[in-house]
Parts: structure tokens; C-alpha cells; sequence
């Protein structure tokens, strides 16, 4: 069940909100776990071993967290994550990567944080299983983050105050969330999917720009969106999630984008491979090694295909070459620093966007105008008069101008006028998404 | 807890429940004794009915059943009754017993996919298939063949194009002559004389405005695959009505429909409305509405589509939209077909 579907926000919602809330503080784990295990249930579009794997996971996990405290061993932490990435991997590779359960990437990482922190000692294992089951399977974090710290979850599960003025804050947040993915990522998204209508052999240059723009907003807009959506959720119900994006496109690097853009998986990678492989304390080339072995695993998560791996590189590559001199270069100059990192960003999505190797190639062709039939050089005007507005809404809402604007406005009755009328818009437009001249694949 | 705090959530639930309530009272005072809409959200329905026309006919073709074959032959802002524009709200209308129910569910618009994936990464791109490059593109008819060379572009000079977004794609893609297009993404014949589009060259204009400033000498109208899905009758009564229109506006052009382009076999898996058999049904009752002298039909699946009367994959990304280069096929499909009709 997607945040931005009907019956969530009109059905689900309300109704968790009241039960939860009906229920005593000592309760409430209770109500949270039973209340995320019916969401994912809705969710699954009838795949209900999906569910009855994330139960049998949650069980298994704790089990072996109990275990692992009790006997520490090196080899038994390994055996545990190897099952738990055998899991992943069973999933994503031999049952063709479309069965793979929704969710599963990110609670199986919160799950595996979960073991490795315990034989860290950083925290001790969760001896109720309701809390840990809450730990794993809280919904507005279950489908897509962000991760936490296990020691942050661990505190919050056990302890979360309640603020009427967080519950306010996290309404606001919500919707602006929804806004976000409904009015800015779906439109955009149109612009995107117009020019694999036309075929991108016959685009024109600025056309293929344009879209490539729209593409990176759209994927930022959407989980975003959703990621605050979740943030929201999490504060109505006492908790206090991490922000996930943190004005990604306004970076100087790309490895300054990585830790502001989708922030709790950097993190994660950071927390859990990168150091203990030694980081960058071991020499150049350890340092080289360390960011290839995350880039790769980093490639493998997003997806199944090899153009996952192609984005993961192209970026490791960009990444080292800062550590080496670029870094030092672009230092000088900040406008020059911004030009680098959108040009590298954006050619970056290409292949992340484009599974298909032929048509990927196609596409960064026309992006230098090489190759391409041109049959309507003009092409860019009709489509950039149609989104230009929206182009230029998106970028803008990019920037830290919003979060700031958001920040000096929150307190004030208008903000909440202004919200009131943005849900109602977003619900127009959800309801009405066939009619949405700029929603995908419209005709 | 202070009380501002309150106003925000407060409003919301209150909006959310009026919202519900009309949304109620649409479905189940004013759409149930027709079968329409049933499956809807009670909040959405409020929301559908302002913006869809194609809804609005349908509802006010289920209250006011009248025979779809008798044609007014004044044009519709005339006279009021029979053939009122669809904006009609049909809530002020009196319900009055329908003589029959309507044969088929309606579906909401044809939402073509889901705006959501359920995939677990919401920054999955969309998939497009990859698409093979074609080794024979031209099915049935064949551009490059001597006989097969139609009419010159000048001939389109005086033609107006009224079409969707497949046609718009072949005014940017492979533009004839000096034709005026009045077409637009999602344009339907429930609100195609009712939008204000803003059209290349022309300004923001409605149908009756270029019907009126200009004279026209064959004018082209390629709709339907956005309103596939909804019932036959209120489909074809709109259709019928449009047409008249124009032959009423325009007495000495020559109207040429064209039959609904069908999509590709995964798109017409995503609906039944889509399958072949259903656009065919559609394309019979249009093409029942030609005369051979002054309206003609024209139907580019007799060369575009394959056996099973599906787009060729190789055509279209999303099945439904020509890839932009076969839109110069198609165009030389126009040239040679009027040419082949003598229209």
C-alpha cells in the first residue's frame, strides 16, 4: 500500500491513528506492529508469503540476536548475515527481481544492522519480541526507509513522547511529502517517459537536456517525497526518523551528493562496510579498494541489471578522481564546483534510467548530438513551453530556499492554509490521474 | 495542547467528511440505480465528476436515455435539449427511469498504468522494453514503392487535423502541408468542443472559433483511444455529435475519420477496452457514420497492424504511441490512402 494511495490516507490512516492512540503508552508497540503488518498485508497485491517472510525473518532475526549475545562469535555473525544477504540475493537474482517482496532491501539492511551492532556491543539484544518486531516492521519506515541506527531505533521503540505539536509538524510534513511525489515527481516524470515515446533516435539535443532534467527531478521528487511522507508519519506517531535528502543537487562533489542524497543508505554502507574494511586509514589504495567493494554492493542493491553496475562505476570513478586531485581542483571555484557536480549527476542517471544497453547509448548520443535521425530539430519548444513551469517549480523547490522558507513559515496559520489547499490539490490530482495530461504514458 | 495545532487536522478530517459525504450521495442517491461508478472511491467522485467530461456524458446519457441513432440536425448550442454540451451538470437534471441500463460497466478514464509501481525502490526508472530495431517497417505498405506514392503535401493545405496526442505526435514528427491540428494530449470527443487549446501558430482557440475563422477543405478527425473504455453509446453519441458539428460548420469539407490505431499486445493486456476486438467494435460503428461521399472512413490498422490486428512492437515504446519516425510513415500512409479513396 503506497502513502499516496487512497485507501491509505482515507482508510488506513485515520483509523490506525484512532486505535493507537485509543490504546494505553504500554500498548502500543502492540498496536504499531499489528497495524504495520496489516498495511504490509494490503500491500502485498495478494503475495502473501511476502508477509509471512517478513514475520519469519523478524522471528528468525531476533532468535539469532538473543543467540549472538549469548555467544559472540565471529563465525556465527557470519553464518547469520549470510543468510540473511542469501535471502536478498535469492530474491533478487533467481526469482527475477519482480517477486522480490516489497520492502525486503531496506528491513533486511535494518535487520542485518541490527545483528552486526550486537556483536559490536554497541547494543545489547532485544529481549521483547514485540519491541523488536516493531523495530523491524513500523510502517512508515517498512517499504522505503530510511534506515536507522539500531541504538537510535532500539532507544525510540522502547521510549517516544507525544507532542501535539509534533503530531502537528508531522501532518505538515506529510503533505508536503505528498505534494512533492503527486504534483512534482508524477508530473515530471511525464516529461521523462515523453521522450522514450518519441524514441530517443529522434530527439532533438535540448530535448534529450530537458528530459534528462526532468528524469533527475522526478527521481528526486518521488523519494523524497515519499521519504518525508514516511519522516511525517514517524513524528504523528512519536517517532523521529532521519532525514533522508538534504538538498542533494546543491553538492560541491559527488561524494558530498552521496551523503545528501537517499543520506541513511550512505550511511549505512559507511557504518558497515567502508570502516571495518578499514576506510581510508589504510593506505591510498586500501582507501580505492574499500569505495570499489561499497560502489559495487551499493550497484547490486539498486538493482539487477548491469546498468546498476555501469552507474555504480561511472560514480566510484568520479569519486576516487576527487580523492585524488579533481577535488582539490574544483575547491577553487564554487560555481565551477556546481556546474561539475549537475553535469556529472545528470549523465550520471542515464544509465541508471536505461536498463537497455542499445538504447542507453542511443540516448548519451543524443545528449552530444551524435547520431540521431532529426527529424524535428524544433521538438524542444512545444514540449519545454509545456514544462517549463514546472521545470522551473521543480528546481526551485530543489534548492535549501525551500527548507529554509519552510522552516521561517512553519508556525504561521497561512503555512497551514497553504497545506490545507495542497492536499486537497494532490487528492485532485490522484483522483483524476487519467486525466492528468502530464502523467505517464498519457495519451 | 495549543489550539492552533488543532485547526490544521481538524479542517482536514472535516473536508475529508463533507468530501465523503457528497461523494455518498453522487454514488449512491444519483449513480446507483444506473450501475455506474460503483467501484469508485466515495472521495474521488466529486473530484472525477468536476474534471471528466466523458463521466459527466455518461451519466447524463444514463438519465436521459435517448435513441443514440437520432441525430439532431441543428448544431447543439442551438437548441437546448437533446444535445446538450456534456459540461450539463447532470445532478440538475430530474431523474426519470431509464429505459434500459447500460450494457457495460464503465470504466473510469482508461488509466493507462498504475501511477504507482510496487516495486520496492520508489526511484526505479519506468522499464521501457528495448526496442528492436525494425528490419521491416513498413507492413502493407511500402512508402518507397512507385504505385504506392500518394498525393502531394499540398494537398493537407487545406485540411484540419482534430486528434489526440498521437496526432499531435505527427504534427511535430511529420508534419503535412500546410494543415491546421487541432489536437491535444488526452483530447476526447466528450470535451473536444469544449477545451481552449493552445495550438502552434494559431493562439489559444476553441473548435468552434477555428471552425468559424476559417474555411476548410477536408478535415481529418483521428479520436477515440482515450475513451475507449467508456460505455458504446455515450461514446458514439459524442462522436456523432462532433461530427455533425463539423458538417454543420463546415457543409462543403469532406470529413475523413480515421478508426482507432490499436496498441500493442502488452498494452491491450492492461485492459479489456484495449484489446483489438473492442477497438474494432468501435471502429465499425464510426465507420458506419461515413457515406462514401461526403464522410469517409479510413483505417490505418489495415496496413499498420499485424495478424492478430495488434501494433507491431517495433512501432511504439509504450504501445500506444508511435515511435516518432513512423509517424513519416504514417503520414505517407494519409498521402497514400486519400489518394487510393479519390477523396
Amino acid at each position: 500500500m503506497q502513502f499516496n494511495s487512497f485507501t491509505f490516507l482515507f482508510n488506513f490512516l485515520p483509523l490506525f491513528l484512532a486505535v493507537y492512540y485509543i490504546f494505553p503508552v504500554k500498548w502500543r508497540n502492540f498496536v504499531l506492529v499489528a497495524g504495520s503488518l496489516i498495511f504490509y498485508g494490503l500491500g502485498c497485491g495478494g503475495n502473501f508469503w511476502w508477509l509471512k517472510l517478513l514475520v519469519g525473518l523478524t522471528l528468525v532475526t531476533y532468535l539469532m540476536g538473543i543467540l549472538l549475545q549469548r555467544f559472540r562469535k565471529g563465525w556465527l555473525l557470519g553464518a547469520e548475515l549470510l543468510m540473511l544477504f542469501g535471502c536478498l540475493m535469492f530474491f533478487k537474482r533467481y526469482h527475477g527481481g519482480a517477486l522480490l517482496p516489497v520492502g525486503m532491501s531496506f528491513y533486511l539492511f535494518q535487520m542485518a544492522a541490527y545483528l552486526m551492532d550486537i556483536y559490536r556491543l554497541i547494543i545489547p539484544a532485544e529481549n521483547r519480541f514485540i519491541r523488536y518486531a516493531a523495530q523491524c516492521t513500523m510502517f512508515p519506515k517498512l517499504l522505503c526507509g530510511p534506515l536507522m541506527e539500531p541504538a537510535d531505533l532500539r532507544e525510540q521503540v522502547r521510549q517516544r513522547s507525544f507532542h501535539g505539536s509534533e503530531f502537528h509538524r508531522g501532518i505538515q510534513e506529510l503533505i508536503l511529502g505528498l505534494g512533492m511525489k503527486v504534483l512534482l515527481a508524477n508530473r515530471l516524470g511525464g516529461l521523462w517517459s515523453q521522450a522514450a515515446v518519441f524514441g530517443y533516435e529522434s530527439i532533438s539535443v535540448p530535448f534529450a537536456w530537458m528530459a534528462l532534467l526532468a528524469y533527475a527531478l522526478r527521481l528526486y521528487f518521488d523519494f523524497f517525497g515519499y521519504s518525508l511522507m514516511g519522516i511525517g508519519l514517524g513524528r504523528m506517531l512519536g517517532f523521529r526518523l532521519p532525514e533522508n535528502f538534504l538538498e542533494p543537487y546543491f553538492a560541491k562533489t559527488v561524494s558530498d551528493f552521496f551523503r545528501r542524497w537517499h543520506a541513511t543508505l550512505g550511511h549505512w554502507f559507511r557504518g558497515y562496510v567502508y570502516i571495518p574494511l578499514g576506510g581510508n586509514r589504510k593506505g591510498l589504495l586500501r582507501t580505492v579498494l574499500n569505495l570499489c567493494a561499497v560502489w559495487l554492493l551499493t550497484g547490486i542493491w539498486h538493482g539487477n541489471g548491469g546498468n546498476y553496475l555501469i552507474w555504480a562505476a561511472f560514480l566510484c570513478l568520479m569519486i576516487v578522481l576527487e580523492r585524488l586531485f579533481l577535488g582539490k581542483l574544483l575547491n577553487r571555484s564554487r560555481g565551477l564546483c556546481h556546474v561539475y557536480l549537475v553535469f556529472v549527476i545528470l549523465l550520471s542517471w542515464v544509465p541508471f534510467a536505461i536498463g537497455d544497453w542499445n538504447r542507453m547509448t542511443v540516448f548519451l548520443g543524443r545528449l552530444f548530438g551524435v547520431g540521431g535521425i532529426g527529424l524535428n530539430p524544433r521538438d524542444y519548444l512545444v514540449w519545454g513551453q509545456r514544462y517549463l513551469v514546472l521545470l522551473l517549480t521543480g528546481v526551485f523547490c530543489a534548492t535549501p530556499i525551500t527548507r529554509w522558507l519552510c522552516g521561517k513559515i512553519r508556525h504561521h496559520p497561512l503555512f497551514d492554509l497553504l497545506l490545507f489547499v495542497l492536499f486537497w490539490v494532490s487528492i485532485y490530482f490522484i483522483a483524476t490521474a487519467a486525466q492528468d495530461p502530464f502523467l505517464y504514458f498519457q495519451y | 495542547m495549543k489550539k492552533p495545532y488543532l485547526l490544521l487536522v481538524i479542517s482536514l478530517i472535516a473536508a475529508a467528511l463533507v468530501l465523503t459525504g457528497i461523494g455518498a450521495y453522487i454514488k449512491y442517491a444519483i449513480l446507483r440505480p444506473y450501475g455506474l461508478y460503483q467501484d469508485e472511491n466515495l472521495i474521488a467522485l466529486p473530484f472525477m465528476l468536476i474534471s471528466d467530461k466523458g463521466m459527466q456524458c455518461v451519466i447524463r446519457d444514463a438519465m436521459h436515455p435517448t435513441e443514440p441513432s437520432a441525430v439532431p440536425t441543428q448544431p447543439p448550442e442551438s437548441t437546448g435539449e437533446p444535445t446538450q454540451p456534456p459540461t450539463e451538470k447532470p445532478t440538475e437534471e430530474p431523474t426519470e427511469e431509464p429505459s434500459e441500463e447500460p450494457t457495460q460497466p464503465p470504466a473510469t478514464d482508461p488509466p493507462p498504468e498504475p501511477t504507482e509501481k510496487p516495486t520496492e525502490l520508489p526511484t526505479e526508472p519506468p522499464t521501457d522494453p528495448p526496442a528492436e530495431p525494425p528490419t521491416d517497417p513498413r507492413p502493407g505498405f511500402d512508402p518507397e514503392d512507385p504505385e504506392m506514392e500518394g498525393v502531394p503535401e499540398s494537398w493537407f493545405d487545406d485540411v484540419l487535423f482534430i486528434g489526440d496526442s498521437r496526432t499531435e505526435e505527427m504534427r511535430d514528427y511529420a508534419r503535412l502541408g500546410k494543415a491546421d491540428y487541432f489536437c491535444a494530449v488526452g483530447l476526447t470527443v466528450f470535451d473536444v468542443d469544449q477545451k481552449a487549446l493552445s495550438l502552434p501558430g494559431m493562439g489559444t482557440v476553441t473548435l468552434d472559433q477555428v471552425l468559424s475563422e476559417n474555411q476548410y477543405g477536408k478535415i481529418f478527425i483521428s479520436l477515440g483511444i482515450n475513451e475507449c473504455g467508456y460505455p458504446m453509446d455515450s461514446l458514439m453519441g459524442a462522436y456523432t455529435r462532433l461530427v455533425e458539428k463539423i458538417r454543420d460548420r463546415q457543409p462543403d469539407a469532406t470529413v475523413v475519420l480515421q478508426g482507432i490505431m490499436t496498441v500493442s499486445r502488452k498494452k491491450a493486456a492492461s485492459a479489456t477496452y484495449f484489446q483489438p476486438a473492442h477497438l474494432q467494435l468501435i471502429n465499425e460503428r464510426i465507420k458506419a457514420l461515413a457515406d462514401g461521399k461526403q464522410i469517409y472512413y479510413i483505417d490505418v490498422n489495415d496496413s499498420f497492424a499485424d495478424s492478430e490486428g495488434y501494433l507491431p512492437d517495433y512501432m511504439s515504446g509504450d504501445g500506444c504511441h508511435l515511435y516518432a519516425k513512423y509517424n513519416v510513415l504514417w503520414a505517407d500512409w494519409l498521402r497514400y490512402i486519400v489518394k487510393t479513396l479519390n477523396i
